[in-house]
């Protein structure tokens, strides 16, 4: 009877033990050896949607604090405003050529809670080993700005990642 | 549905009754076992975490030291590490599962099913992350899908993914993160354990020692048959392929191979918020909670120390004795405190004790009028056998009458006798199955109350021969059948 109940419980432990060590540690491929990667990740801060001279606005500010001085009492300078000046920037956008397909065309937003931090780009694709030209086109000022660019030819090995960059980024 | 699960989860549970002994069945622990997992896993961790080196660069390679150079106990502790964390996640779902198809997840036990539901997270998010720490090809695999979701999250800066992007975007305090996050979930892990068992009075967070000496046995065993490897660098220049994979944490990556870290969210959020509201959906009726019978109180707190859900509590009345007093919120409605009242001060208003002694007296009597000799009475836990399956045997029992109650726990002694004084030979008590009572503590308080070492006792001239007290789950009708007629056998034998 011991001696069937030890081997009942060792039966008991083989099918957990199995699981565990099957799950644990069972091959897997989220992407193919034979595929390549292309990565776009760089951080780009856009211009100013509204463009405002705050040095200028300092200068008359200290001005007019000056001038009112000499005739009242209690009078302070209120540089906090800074005229109305958004900070607030422009999305990039970014479009992006393999061979003259078009692979990306998105807008990144800038972080921050008013817009006025840089943004962060990051894409990825898979690709097919092989040489190929690459594009990426970017506008930093919105639409009616122009684009900049950037074009080269890439040689993708398999199982390897590119990092694409813009330039100045 | 749930019901045919109940039934073959009862059946894996008689299975394991016959090979552990109810004591030491582990599904019987399922909670507790997780809990000690988790100290297991802090204690593993505390020694690696020694040894680990917080950088880009030297994080692999201290992993590298303690599973290669020191594999006689770096790499010992480093799989029990391992195979610990894959456990604790069987031992939780298991727990879950277990906790559903009993159906013991309702009413005052939401709290509990919904902070285990965030553990349950907690313990995936840690292991995850735990992952990462490792820094070879599948942290790197991990950690990239890992950033892909997050920057989806609206409330991060920065996007993860840029520092990811290469090996030489990678920074040290990326590695202070990871650990930082690895580190403080078992802080929130123990204070969720904190609010998982609070309206669980006595609660069991340590298995047996036998039990608790055979799971670490268990891992070691496993530790030794296959130690845990580690894989190839990561180098994020490379694609991460073919890599050793835990499917117990890292089941929710391979669905981004076809949807995007938008969707998977949604699947996540949607999916944890049905489970955590399964206590609301389907409600069925709940019963009343129990009345205290203010006049008869005398404040000896017998209930409250009863009380497997912490719904009774003490306050003064108006001449300053105690009395006690119910949390409707938190009462399960099982009559517990009933049994252990001795002063009739308290009562279920849906199945009142003097009612359930009149019908007790009635079934008696009648029994005895029958002429069947030696006759049986039989409480039945509504929760154990079903009181219908015995009646189907009904012409082959004659010699019996039955009812069922919510808890065995509700019999205090003196009821039991009702019977023998009505003139029937003997009184059989069918509880749950032991170690696994519905209300927790039912079949244990009445075992201790029929001993004399739990109030209220016995009286002197109780005669324990005409007892018996056993324990059936939903399934085990025949052993309750067999059992039921071994003791209307010796009854006969010894009149």
């Amino acid at each position: 009877m011991h001696k069937v109940k030890i081997i009942q419980s060792a039966v008991g432990l083989i099918l957990p033990g199995l699981l565990i060590i099957f799950l644990s540690d069972a091959p897997y491929s989220h992407f193919s050896d034979r595929d390549a990667m292309l990565k776009i990740a760089f951080k780009y801060s856009g211009k100013r949607v509204q463009e405002c001279d705050e040095e200028e606005f300092i200068r008359r500010e200290a001005e007019r604090y000056a001038q009112l001085q000499k005739t009242r009492q209690g009078v302070a300078m209120d540089v906090g405003k800074k005229a109305g000046c958004s900070r607030e920037r422009f999305p990039i956008f970014i479009e992006l050529y393999i061979d003259g397909e078009k692979k990306l065309a998105k807008h990144y937003s800038p972080i921050g809670i008013q817009k006025d931090a840089a943004s962060f780009i990051y894409d990825r694709f898979l690709i097919r080993p092989g040489r190929y030209r690459v594009m990426m086109k970017m506008k930093d000022g919105g639409p009616e700005s122009p684009f900049l660019t950037m074009d080269e030819t890439i040689e993708f090995k398999p199982g390897e990642v590119t990092l694409l960059r813009f330039q100045g980024a | 549905m749930k019901k045919i699960f109940h039934k073959d989860w009862s059946w894996l549970e008689h299975w394991a009754n016959r090979v552990y002994t109810p004591m030491y069945n582990p599904l019987y622990h399922l909670g507790a076992i997780a809990v000690f997992l988790i100290w297991v896993l802090i204690i593993s961790g505390i020694y690696l975490f020694i040894f680990y080196e917080i950088s880009a660069k030297g994080a692999y390679s201290s992993v590298q030291y303690l599973t290669e150079d020191q594999w006689y106990l770096g790499g010992a502790i480093r799989s029990l590490h391992h195979y610990g964390a894959d456990l604790l996640v069987i031992a939780t779902i298991l727990h879950l599962i277990h906790t559903f198809v009993t159906d013991r997840y309702r009413y005052w036990r939401w709290v509990a099913w919904v902070s285990g539901v965030l553990l349950l997270w907690l313990i995936w998010i840690s292991g995850i992350f735990g992952y990462w720490m490792v820094w070879d090809a599948r942290a790197q695999l991990v950690a990239t899908l890992s950033a892909e979701m997050l920057d989806k999250v609206p409330i991060f800066g920065q996007p993860l993914s840029i520092a990811l992007s290469s090996n030489s975007s990678l920074s040290n305090q990326f590695f202070y993160i990871v650990l930082f996050i690895h580190f403080s979930t078992p802080v929130v892990l123990f204070i969720l354990l904190w609010i998982h068992v609070k309206r669980i009075a006595m609660a069991r967070v340590n298995p047996p020692a036998g039990l608790s000496r055979a799971i670490v046995g268990f891992i070691l065993l496993l530790s030794a048959v296959k130690p845990v490897e580690l894989g190839l660098k990561a180098d994020l220049g490379k694609l991460p392929v073919n890599i050793p994979f835990d499917w117990f944490y890292l089941f929710i990556y391979p669905p981004l191979k076809h949807i995007s870290a938008s969707s998977l969210w949604v699947i996540v959020i949607m999916s944890s918020i049905f489970v955590a509201s399964l206590p609301w959906i389907g409600k069925k009726k709940r019963f009343p909670a129990a009345e205290v019978a203010s006049l008869n109180c005398t404040g000896c707190e017998q209930c409250m120390m009863d009380c497997p859900y912490e719904a009774v509590y003490m306050a003064p009345k108006k001449n300053g004795l105690l009395e006690a007093k119910i949390s409707d919120r938190n009462c399960a409605s099982c009559g517990i405190c009933v049994g252990a009242c001795d002063y009739a001060a308290i009562n279920l208003p849906h199945f009142a004790e003097e009612a359930m002694k009149q019908k007790v007296l009635r079934l008696s009597q009648e029994l005895k009028a029958s002429g069947m000799h030696p006759a049986i009475f039989t409480f039945v836990c509504e929760r154990g056998v079903e009181l219908k399956d015995i009646l189907k045997h009904d012409k082959e029992m004659e010699w019996t009458r039955a009812i069922s109650i919510p808890c065995i726990g509700m019999l205090m002694p003196s009821i039991t006798t009702i019977p023998l004084q009505a003139g029937v030979q003997g009184v059989f008590i069918a509880g749950c199955q032991v170690g696994d009572c519905y209300y927790r503590f039912g079949n244990e308080w009445f075992a201790q109350r029929l001993k004399g070492i739990r109030r209220p006792v016995p009286e002197r001239d109780f005669d324990y021969s005409r007892i018996k007290l056993a324990g059936f789950s939903v399934v085990e009708i025949e052993d309750f059948l067999i059992s039921l007629n071994k003791f209307r056998d010796e009854l006969g034998q010894g009149v």
